[in-house]
């Protein structure tokens, strides 16, 4: 089976469509929290080893306007990342993104998104089953008019253009001959914390009017 | 990696100078050490690992900044002490004449000197040999045996013929190696398959970093350790020197060196229990320190290959042969080598011979199909446009190419070959030596001989009885047919056995050369230019020094030289035909597994392209099935269980930042001690061995 084919069967009947796109299959999603979810694979620094990104877009809101702008700027004091810890058996932890303190060294962090997702026993156990080795919740930009993708998160911050959140799971070397039930493992997980996520930024969005 | 950096003139003056003044003494101390070491598997070229030539460089410099050699310069003169050396000086700075120049030197004048010294059929030879082979004089074959005796002469007219020829042979082999390496296979391995060239590793690392100097105190940044990855660098490189206590009991101190090992550190493993519970499956696997590092560069399905591939045939398939009785078990066969009797190479399925004559020569074509574009272009600079690849024009290297590969047929076809035959010797070489060269750049040297195990036999010999060149049947006492005794004369090593896989300029090492001067910014032209003329200069030089030290010091004789090539190429292809697998009496077997193999690899190559969970690696196969697997699947189980840890305990990123100098760090630590043994071996015992047999 070809790897189109493999990702096919293992999203089933949640798949729309399926299209190439530049370096990566991009799936269009039916009956599911994502809309799309984009599968490619990249090489892994001198070696041959090939790591699997999984890229997925959770848009809240298409259309900005101030309030719009200012959850977008509490949503990026949010940003999070795993951690992994151990050998043969993983576990797992939420912690602030590096990406954060990396670009945004001025804007401090806030931890009620991380607490709530260390705190998503049904989320971790999803984490554990993945077995991924990085995922990546970070407010959504793209790279359009920008030259480089820092300078793409400092516009975005400035002026965003969708509200909304971008994951990226990266599953690294290893993977090819279970390819199938890790598509399918790490859709599930992303999936689940998409509807964690659609929920907590629903709160913050009223907790942030209320401000 | 190499695209970032700008390619910088290496061919200066005091490089060249030093390059030829190297290889000379080079050649010099090394042959000698050859011919009179007592450890003929380990000290047996000359000894001075590259990290010396760096680290004096460096104190030069430190006195006086414009003498400091630079990146590239220092590029430049390194063929100077790998040709002398092998492939396996370019990870650790190892030695093995057998398998660099002196190698060459063994197969051709040394092996047709002693065929004519030889008992049995020295007279057969001496009525064949024509004089640009080796001397007619009899008291010049009579020296070559046992030395000059008191007051007697090399008569230099005699040997003048057979240096200009063997040296002629010698350097077009290197050359045409030189062509493919630059001109056909380096471009797009670098650029577009981006092949790993672990063998290279070390080297660019050393030099690029040592060459990083700072201007404000006038010292290399390499020893900086503060800087972490250069800290992970010292810290891997003491922990290969504490490895190398392996080859020093292993090899050096006698009472311990009880399984034997070569070339500092391929230490073979046996495993005692095995037989007990699986009878016939083999107990045996190579473990090399260097090769272990280098291999966490591999992505994981090559190592699982490796590993799985044993699995297959070397613990499964020996073992339910013999016991279903499919397989004849010999006791102790589960611990011979690959060239010994065993499985791999029985029928019913001779999985070596598979490999060797046909998933290699299926991997060669495919290799050369996919550089059909390269071809093209080639053919099309000769006389079109020419573009300047990182300094090297691609007019010029068509034309060195071309008239490289014409020199050859000409030089074959007037030694006797017929002329088809010789087309065929050399598409075979251009076949055998792309699959050589991508084992060598996708993971390590370790391949198997195509001429001596069933090559000519399968492939070339029938098509000289197809065109009516000579009889289907060698006889015993020796071919009386002028063609095919040239042919058996000049097959080996251009055909491939393991001194012109594993040289220091054969086919791999040209291409790794190529991955050095790319990714230390060297101009390319320089890096060419410089090793062809150090191999011109250290070939002729080589030859004349070889007849010399032999006529001086006991001759062969008293001495390592191997002087039973003679028999080897008797055997094998003019006094009898080597053919394959055991038990074979003609060619037909040895062309039937052939076309399994080609099938074997056409397939696996086919689904790793077209299916991305299809694991198996076609290289990764070919390798370990062409080695009879001993010498890849207990390095890459190690590698791949080190890698394992690795990445799950510090993860993937830190992995990719740190493995490229731990690699580097524990292959040169590795071999740091080299220079020790070598000085103690030199003077303890060659310098004495030779004084001894000394006639002026």
């Amino acid at each position: 089976m070809s790897e189109l084919e493999v990702i096919k069967l293992a999203l089933g009947k949640n798949v729309d469509s399926a299209s190439w796109d530049l370096d990566g299959w991009v799936i269009l999603l039916k009956d599911s929290r994502l809309r799309s979810l984009k599968i490619s694979r990249r090489l892994v620094g001198i070696s041959f080893d090939w790591e699997w990104h999984f890229v997925t877009p959770l848009i809240i809101r298409e259309v900005v306007d101030d309030s719009g702008g200012q959850l977008y700027r509490e949503m990026k004091r949010r940003e999070v990342q795993i951690r992994r810890r151990g050998i043969f058996r993983y576990s797992y932890e939420w912690v602030t993104s590096e990406l954060l303190s990396k670009v945004f060294p001025d804007v401090a962090p806030v931890d009620d998104l991380m607490i709530r997702l260390n705190r998503n026993n049904q989320l971790l156990r999803l984490l554990k089953r993945s077995v991924v080795d990085e995922l990546h919740v970070n407010t959504y930009f793209d790279l359009t008019g920008a030259s480089s993708p820092d300078d793409a998160l400092r516009k975005h911050y400035e002026s965003p253009k969708m509200i909304g959140w971008l994951i990226t799971a990266i599953k690294g070397p290893g993977s090819e001959w279970r390819f199938g039930p890790i598509v399918k493992r790490i859709y599930e997980l992303l999936d689940f914390l998409a509807g964690e996520l659609i929920e907590f930024t629903r709160e913050l969005e009223s907790r942030a009017l209320n401000l | 990696m190499s695209t970032q950096i700008a390619s910088i003139r290496g061919l200066t003056t005091r490089s060249i100078l030093i390059g030829a003044i190297l290889v000379i003494v080079a050649q010099a101390i090394g042959d000698m050490t050859w011919l009179y070491t007592s450890k003929t598997g380990t000290i047996n070229a000359f000894w001075v690992p590259f990290i010396y030539i760096v680290l004096l460089n460096e104190l030069i410099g430190r006195s006086n900044p414009r003498l400091r050699l630079t990146a590239q310069e220092l590029v430049c003169i390194f063929p100077a002490l790998a040709l002398v050396n092998s492939i396996k000086y370019y990870p650790k700075g190892a030695l093995s004449g057998g398998e660099a120049l002196s190698g060459y030197i063994e197969k051709t004048i040394v092996s047709v000197g002693a065929g004519m010294n030889d008992p049995t059929t020295g007279t057969y030879w001496r009525a064949m040999t024509p004089p640009w082979m080796f001397p007619k004089d009899p008291t010049m074959i009579a020296a070559w045996q046992t030395g000059l005796t008191p007051g007697q002469q090399i008569l230099w007219g005699e040997f003048l013929p057979p240096i200009i020829y063997w040296s002629l042979y010698t350097i077009l082999m290197y050359y045409l190696a030189l062509f493919l390496g630059f001109g056909v296979w380096g471009r797009r391995w670098v650029d577009v398959e981006r092949l790993i060239f672990p063998l290279s590793i070390p080297m660019v690392y050393m030099v690029r970093n040592a060459s990083d100097i700072d201007p404000t105190t006038n010292k290399s940044r390499w020893f900086r350790i503060q800087e972490p990855t250069l800290r992970v660098f010292w810290v891997a490189f003491f922990i290969g020197l504490i490895a190398s206590l392996i080859p020093v009991f292993g090899e050096i101190v006698p009472p311990l060196a009880v399984f034997g090992a070569f070339a500092w550190g391929e230490q073979p493993i046996l495993i005692f229990g095995l037989p007990s519970i699986m009878p016939g499956a083999m107990a045996k696997g190579v473990f090399q320190v260097d090769q272990v590092a280098l291999w966490l560069l591999l992505p994981n399905n090559l190592l699982i290959t490796a590993v799985l591939a044993y699995v297959v045939f070397g613990l499964l398939y020996q073992w339910i042969g013999v016991i279903t009785g499919s397989l004849p078990y010999n006791p102790g066969m589960e611990f011979l080598w690959n060239w010994e009797d065993i499985p791999a190479n029985w029928f019913p399925f001779p999985y070596r011979t598979v490999g060797i004559l046909g998933m290699m020569v299926g991997l060669g074509i495919i290799t050369l199909i996919t550089l059909r574009s390269r071809f093209v272009d080639l053919a099309r600079a000769l006389t079109g446009k020419s573009e300047d690849e990182y300094g090297l024009s691609t007019r010029s290297i068509a034309w060195f190419g071309l008239i490289v590969t014409i020199a050859i047929l000409a030089l074959f076809t007037a030694s006797g070959v017929p002329f088809i035959i010789s087309l065929a010797m050399v598409v075979f070489a251009y076949i055998y030596w792309s699959a050589l060269a991508r084992v060598t750049a996708t993971m390590w040297w370790h391949v198997d001989d195509f001429a001596n195990n069933g090559g000519v036999g399968t492939y070339i010999f029938p098509l000289g009885v197809a065109l009516g060149y000579w009889p289907g049947t060698v006889p015993t006492t020796g071919t009386t047919n002028s063609g095919l005794f040239a042919t058996g004369i000049l097959t080996i090593p251009f055909n491939n056995t393991w001194t012109l896989r594993v040289n220091g300029f054969g086919p791999g090492a040209a291409v790794s050369y190529y991955k050095i001067a790319r990714d230390t910014g060297t101009n390319v032209r320089d890096a060419l230019v410089s090793a062809a003329t150090i191999i011109a200069i250290g070939v002729v030089f080589g030859y004349i020094w070889r007849i010399w030290l032999l006529n001086h010091a006991g001759g062969l004789a008293n001495s390592n030289a191997w002087s039973w090539t003679a028999g080897m190429k008797f055997s094998n292809f003019i006094g009898g035909t080597s053919y394959v697998p055991v038990g074979a009496v003609d060619w037909a077997p040895g062309l039937t597994y052939g076309l399994i193999g080609i099938i074997i690899v056409a397939v696996v190559w086919f689904l790793r392209s077209r299916f991305a969970w299809f694991f198996i690696d076609p290289t990764s196969l070919t390798m370990s099935m062409a080695v009879g697997l001993i010498w890849t699947w207990l390095s890459g189980l190690v590698a791949l269980i080190i890698k394992v840890i690795m990445i799950r305990t510090i993860g993937i990123r830190r992995f990719e930042s740190y493995v490229i100098p731990v690699a580097a760090g524990i292959s040169l630590g590795f071999g740091a001690p080299i220079l020790l043994a070598g000085l103690i071996e030199f003077f303890a015992v060659v310098l004495p061995r030779f004084s001894a047999q000394f006639v002026p």
